[in-house]
């Protein structure tokens, strides 16, 4: 058998290639279409929007204090927990929230790995296990628990989640820390349509990727919490910071090797 | 007719979409599909912080650093069913490329598979690449023992994973044929003809 240099140089030469001067023109105009709808995602959102002080309105024992819980602490009935704390951006910047999902309490059962403590309004958990927290609106038609589209995935992030370098990272004051907003990467429609024409050809499910959005948490201990947003939450900074601000790491967390 | 960045940006396309695509198939572990799909993510970050990459001290650096970001940020798009340590590999994420490829490029991207993605960079800007650990680790944004160690590890479970698979494989368990040459210390010389980002 060969080394690994050239087993590797023959599994990367094993596949066709179709050549760049074809696809030059298709990459041109992704990036084009990308950088206009970057500029004008960030034109849309005011400067001082991702900087909201959830501390403001804090009220001590509320949610926004310190973010890794005993698993005492983490038994409490979440039901006695405040009321979610009243934040709003800044005057002058109103953005979707007449539509965006309001948090409501969340009273129900909080099992090991994650605590929780406010969800979207009509929304609620649909898996929690050591490696993530799923929060799904109720009834959703996708109940897998290890299928996230549409819905709000936290974990405990892993290395590469943490230390993967990523562009137009916005701070976003939670809880008295700065955590990391950002967009994952978006898929451009084209690509997204021969996407799903090779999934529809090999057999395979039929998927669609809207926005979603990330913020990385620090949780104390050097850990770190990431979630994953979708933009049909359409929810601002705020109600960002607020919603994440109730979510607590437990010691029986555990970040995913992927 | 194309001007600055645009003119630039289709330059590098040319000169270095299809070393990306073929670095992109390794990481993906043969998903040809998901492949494109990186390269294309990785294109438009290119595209989009041009000015960046222009700037950067070590371009080919910073390409591959975008690469090894848009797998990271592709593991978490909301369908993907996130790997977990205790699972094995779903039959819906099988690479597309291996049946054609001969059993031993086959059995490569069987073993590639069962590594996680960071991992699976190590071993690919280590022996793919030739970069040294300094810059594998620059490329993953870790520590130089960090590169050592998941090369290592990955290393072993190759051997493993290649042993089990060569059916030449030695009866006594001897970790098989397959990086005899190449250890996790090991240096690698200036390759030639070796794939670039």
């Amino acid at each position: 058998m060969s080394d690994l240099r050239t087993l590797l140089r023959d599994a990367a030469g094993s596949a066709p290639v179709a050549p760049a001067f074809r696809a030059v023109d298709a990459d041109l105009r992704r990036g084009r279409r990308a950088l206009v709808a970057r500029r004008a995602r960030w034109a849309a959102v005011p400067a001082g929007l991702l900087v909201v002080s959830a501390t403001a309105t804090v009220v001590p024992g509320s949610p926004f204090a310190p973010r890794q819980r005993s698993d005492a602490a983490r038994q409490a009935p979440s039901a006695s927990a405040p009321a979610p704390a009243s934040v709003r951006p800044p005057s002058g910047t109103a953005t979707a929230t007449a539509v965006s999902i309001k948090l409501v309490g969340y009273t129900g059962t909080q099992p090991a790995g994650y605590t929780v403590d406010r969800v979207p309004d009509g929304w609620e958990i649909q898996a929690i296990d050591p490696y993530s927290l799923v929060i799904a609106p109720v009834g959703f038609k996708d109940a897998d628990p290890t299928s996230f589209e549409g819905k709000i995935m936290v974990s405990k992030a892993n290395e590469g989640e943490i230390s993967v370098h990523r562009d137009g990272v916005r701070p976003l004051r939670v809880g008295g820390v700065t955590a990391k907003f950002f967009t994952f990467p978006g898929a451009d429609p084209a690509s997204e349509r021969s996407k799903r024409a090779a999934q529809q050809a090999a057999g395979r499910p039929v998927r669609d990727d809207g926005t979603t959005f990330g913020l990385l948490l620090p949780a104390g201990h050097g850990d770190w919490l990431i979630f994953q947003l979708p933009d049909t939450l359409h929810w601002d900074a705020a109600t960002v910071a607020a919603f994440a601000a109730g979510v607590h790491l437990t010691s029986h967390a555990v970040a995913a090797a992927g | 007719m194309r001007a600055g960045r645009d003119e630039e940006f289709a330059d590098f396309v040319l000169a270095r979409r299809d070393h990306l695509v073929r670095t992109a198939l390794l990481l993906t572990a043969g998903d040809r599909h998901l492949a494109e799909d990186l390269t294309q993510s990785t294109l438009t970050a290119l595209y989009v912080n041009w000015s960046k990459y222009r700037r950067a001290g070590n371009p080919a650096a910073y390409a591959r650093r975008c690469l090894v970001n848009a797998l990271i940020d592709e593991t978490r798009r909301p369908w993907w069913r996130r790997e977990r340590p205790t699972e094995g590999i779903a039959d819906d994420e099988a690479p597309v490329v291996a049946a054609a490829a001969g059993p031993q490029v086959e059995a490569l991207y069987q073993a590639l598979r069962e590594l996680p993605p960071r991992m699976r960079a190590v071993l690919v800007f280590r022996y793919f690449h030739d970069l040294s650990v300094a810059d594998t680790a620059q490329a993953l944004s870790c520590s130089q023992g960090t590169v050592k160690s998941q090369c290592a590890r990955a290393l072993d479970k190759l051997r493993t994973r290649l042993s089990v698979a060569d059916p030449d494989g030695n009866p006594d368990g001897h970790p098989g044929t397959l990086p005899q040459g190449v250890s996790p210390s090991s240096r690698a010389t200036e390759p030639s003809g070796a794939f670039h980002v």
